[in-house]
């Protein structure tokens, strides 16, 4: 009963009029970005990041949030008319949704994304909604020790879960922990790693590495694909509606790819991409004919697009009931938070119940508009895909510079933000993934504080790390989460290639 | 190859990190472990991380077969230019002040993107730079440089 009031409470903050205008325009933003390619909901929101400074702290949220969940409508576009990913939780609808839009059914490809994201999504809000109390309700007896095992259970994860190596995540993890030792030690008033620049004293501004790391490298790489040759995207023809037959077949597929979605959303460092290989993946074992795939089957649009859209509500449960982002995204919209002098996490249903519940309730209303946006006037943000590229790239440039100098007026942090776009682009080339260095970035000054609060407490002595039954948990779950992805990978290498 | 060279740089890097640890300070007060004890903890850790990289180039068996579309293919030399015109920017942006400086670096790499429209990339570059500034100065108070013009 208590969380049907926090949720009526929260649709009165959500329908707000000036934050219906921030989410209808993060909608918007985001759909804008999910459909230009090279550019994903992580790059936007750390775009946007510097012009929230001046916003209300619900709105800038809510804004930032429908730019990502936004961004996964959008990138399907892309991935249907173009055959190129808009964002990379799209990758796998470029397989069958070309394929139907070749075939003359790009209208009803786009639809089934739209309904499938939208009924997938609302379901993981749903899902959300009902996990939130008892979760952080639960997360308020961890102590330091808890949290700092929770935290080594995050960034194994996602060291593990983020690529197909796992030196490779671990590499991109620890780097943004050595990141973010940078600057004046909190308890000692040291400063460490500054080489003496004053620019450095208070560590790298996290706004802009993240630019840097996102939206610089991937311009980088989408100048590289428009040099290479882009292709023109395909007529939508016809009504942008299914056949009773294609909806019979989606229906099945969406559901199961939404539940599967929504739990690797929850689980550290897997994000949307990986809940959209693992939704097609299963679709393909279990039909009929799984010949079909690849040339046109509507599951393999409805199952990947379902399963996308509810990991992002999957992918708020850590980050708002545990103030631990699980993904890249949801890393720097912590980020912004604590730009707003606000610590995510099981306190923040207490302290700050409207916020909470006024950004989970506008994920429904955004969900709503989003439908409005993809489906009626999806032929709108078809014309984003008629802009050229090599226009397009210099002035996302541009504006990332402007965003960045603005933060500090200075020259210095632009370097920073150049510099880091060199390590991203090195990152993408090389198979490292980016989303690990991220998270370690945001959560490694509370890492190191609660590791040192615990071996105070402690008096340096590393048992209160396996004192509580929780800590054992956690625990036992990051060795999980290595050796897991490993037996599998030698299974799968074993039966050798298919 | 790419590999081994990662792996080699993360090496690198944790020798160097630790080193650098080495030298700082030790100021242990209030608390048992001091500033120093966690970047240790985590230059091992990155050194782990490179030894286990190397391991797995070797140790390398048939890869796996994934559904996933194969990405493009690189083009190194065009993304340095453009980081490179992208510095200079950056040197420039203060000395030359905001409008002329983003105005050329749009124009600069606009003409070399989208040859075949050299109007409408001085028009983008004009029209942006302008816009922008009168953006971000006149309505978000937003100081951006000046450099040569002085308003």
């Amino acid at each position: 009963m208590e969380v049907l009031q926090h949720v009526l409470n929260g649709f009165a903050v959500a329908a707000q009029p000036v934050n219906i205008a921030y989410l209808f325009a993060g909608c918007v933003l985001g759909t804008i970005i999910g459909v230009l390619p090279g550019v994903g909901p992580a790059a936007g929101i750390a775009l946007l990041l510097p012009v929230t400074a001046g916003m209300p702290a619900t709105s800038a949220l809510i804004m930032l949030a429908g730019i990502y969940y936004g961004a996964m409508y959008g990138g399907s576009t892309t991935a249907i008319l173009i055959n190129t990913p808009g964002e990379s939780g799209s990758v796998m609808t470029t397989i069958d949704g070309y394929q139907m839009a070749r075939n003359g059914r790009a209208g009803a490809a786009l639809a089934i994304s739209a309904i499938a994201s939208f009924i997938a999504g609302t379901l993981g809000i749903v899902l959300l909604t009902l996990l939130a109390v008892p979760l952080s309700t639960f997360a308020i007896r961890f102590g330091p020790a808890e949290y700092f095992t929770l935290m080594v259970f995050a960034l194994t994860a996602a060291s593990a879960l983020g690529g197909d190596s796992f030196a490779k995540g671990m590499i991109s993890t620890v780097l943004g922990l050595i990141v973010a030792t940078v600057g004046v030690d909190l308890q000692s008033g040291q400063a460490r790693y500054t080489f003496g620049l004053p620019q450095l004293q208070e560590g790298f501004s996290f706004i802009v590495v993240v630019v840097g790391l996102f939206a610089v490298s991937e311009v980088f790489i989408a100048i590289e694909e428009h040099l290479s040759g882009t292709a023109k995207p395909m007529r939508v023809t016809g009504p942008i509606w299914l056949t009773r037959d294609e909806w019979r077949r989606s229906v099945k597929p969406i559901a199961r790819g939404g539940i599967v979605g929504f739990l690797v959303g929850v689980l550290p460092g897997a994000g949307s991409t990986i809940a959209s290989i693992l939704a097609y993946s299963i679709e393909k074992k279990w039909a009929r004919d799984p010949s079909r795939f690849g040339k046109g089957a509507i599951e393999g649009v409805a199952a990947p697009e379902a399963a996308n859209n509810a990991s992002t509500a999957g992918a708020m449960v850590p980050l708002l009931t545990l103030g631990v982002p699980g993904s890249g995204a949801t890393a720097i919209i912590m980020g912004a938070f604590i730009i707003y002098g606000i610590q995510p996490g099981p306190l923040l249903f207490q302290s700050q119940p409207a916020l909470v519940w006024g950004l989970i309730d506008s994920m429904y209303l955004g969900n709503v508009m989003l439908l409005v946006l993809n489906l009626p006037l999806v032929g709108l943000f078809v014309r984003v895909l008629y802009i050229p590229t090599g226009i397009l790239l210099p002035l996302i440039l541009a504006i990332s510079s402007i965003g960045v100098y603005s933060v500090n007026y200075s020259v210095f942090d632009l370097y920073v933000a150049l510099a880091f776009g060199g390590i991203g682009y090195a990152f993408r080339k090389l198979g490292v993934p980016t989303a690990p260095l991220v998270l370690a970035l945001v959560l490694g000054g509370m890492m190191e504080q609660s590791f040192r609060q615990a071996m105070t407490i402690s008096s340096a002595n590393p048992v209160i790390f396996v004192q509580s039954g929780i800590s054992v948990t956690l625990l036992v779950a990051t060795v999980l989460s290595i050796a897991v992805p490993l037996v599998m990978a030698r299974r799968k290498r074993r039966r050798g290639p298919a | 190859m790419a590999d081994r060279i990662l792996a080699a740089c993360t090496l690198l890097v944790a020798g160097v990190y630790l080193y650098a640890t080495h030298r700082l300070p030790a100021m242990d007060i209030g608390d048992p472990l001091g500033p120093k004890a966690f970047p240790v903890l985590l230059g091992i850790l990155f050194a782990v991380a490179g030894a286990l990289l190397l391991v797995e180039t070797w140790r390398r068996g048939a890869p796996v077969v994934s559904d996933v579309p194969a990405p493009i293919a690189s083009r190194p030399r065009d993304v340095a230019i453009v980081a490179a015109a992208t510095a200079i920017f950056f040197a420039l942006l203060e000395p030359l002040g905001y409008l002329v400086a983003v105005a050329s670096y749009l124009l600069a790499l606009t003409l070399w993107l989208h040859r075949r429209r050299p109007l409408t990339c001085i028009a983008v570059a004009v029209l942006f730079s302008l816009a922008s500034y009168a953006l971000f100065v006149k309505v978000l108070n937003v100081s951006l440089a000046k450099g040569v013009f002085s308003f």
